[in-house]
């Protein structure tokens, strides 16, 4: 029976790990295949990576909300413009009317004969003047329904 | 005719007895109907034998008007009257004297009413 020597064990061991060695050192630099999957492309030299990292998409996220943001603030400022121009043509027209009713009351007030004669028409004044005065304010009053 | 009507009024309510030869001479002969109305309706209402006289006696006037409406109003306001013995003393005066036909039949057909409502 063949003595097991602990010396020749590690040597034979060690010989063995340096062939492994070797053979994934030539498989390594036989690939092409840059790539981390180990995948071949059948001698296609790949002129760039084609393959999108998880780090590469972040910003591009940031940048499409950032994108979406200015399109709501843009959307929202065009509206806001809307709504302004929308009140000051409410606030012009509403001045506008306000000042044609004003120059409607003034002419109103320039061209109407405002009489206070409400307490000279009076029932129980008019009791009180002679009937002559009577007669002739009620001959005044027919002819002025005549002429209307 | 707020003012006229204020007017009429006045003189209907007028304790001078010249009010009533204003509303004779100016409302009774005025050729607007409601003037005309008004001033028979003060008349009634002053219910002196001058001012009924006025509206029962003459022709064309009161309950002789031309106007349909003003002759109703008036016999209206006569048969309204609380206190009727002066009316009732004017009409059997113009029943008795009064010289045109037409004016007696009016005062009686009125009289005849005014007792049925008496």
């Amino acid at each position: 029976m063949q003595k097991i020597s602990p010396l020749k064990t590690s040597l034979e061991a060690f010989k063995r790990f340096k062939v492994d060695r070797a053979k994934n050192i030539d498989l390594k630099n036989n690939s092409v295949a840059t790539n981390p999957f180990g995948i071949t492309f059948k001698g296609t030299v790949l002129q760039m990576d084609v393959f999108e990292s998880a780090s590469a998409k972040a910003p591009n996220k940031i940048i499409e909300r950032m994108q979406e943001a200015g399109k709501l603030a843009a959307s929202a400022w065009t509206g806001t413009i809307n709504r302004i121009s929308s009140v000051k043509e409410n606030v012009i027209a509403f001045a506008g009317r306000i000042k044609n009713n004003t120059k409607d009351f003034i002419h109103m007030l320039n061209t109407t004969n405002v009489e206070f004669d409400f307490m000279k028409y009076n029932v129980s004044n008019l009791t009180r003047r002679p009937v002559s005065e009577l007669g002739s304010m009620l001959e005044h009053q027919i002819s002025l329904v005549k002429e209307v | 005719m707020k003012k006229i009507a204020n007017i009429i009024e006045a003189l209907s309510r007028h304790e001078d007895n010249e009010a009533v030869k204003i509303l004779e001479t100016v409302g009774t002969n005025c050729h607007i109907d409601d003037v005309r109305e008004l001033a028979v309706k003060a008349l009634v209402k002053r219910n002196s034998e001058e001012s009924l006289g006025v509206v029962i006696e003459n022709k064309g006037k009161g309950v002789n008007d031309l106007s349909a409406r003003v002759a109703m109003t008036t016999i209206n306001e006569l048969l309204a009257l609380k206190e009727k013995e002066t009316a009732i003393k004017v009409l059997d005066r113009t029943i008795e004297n009064h010289e045109e036909q037409d004016v007696k039949d009016t005062a009686r057909s009125i009289r005849a009413l005014m007792s049925f409502s008496l």
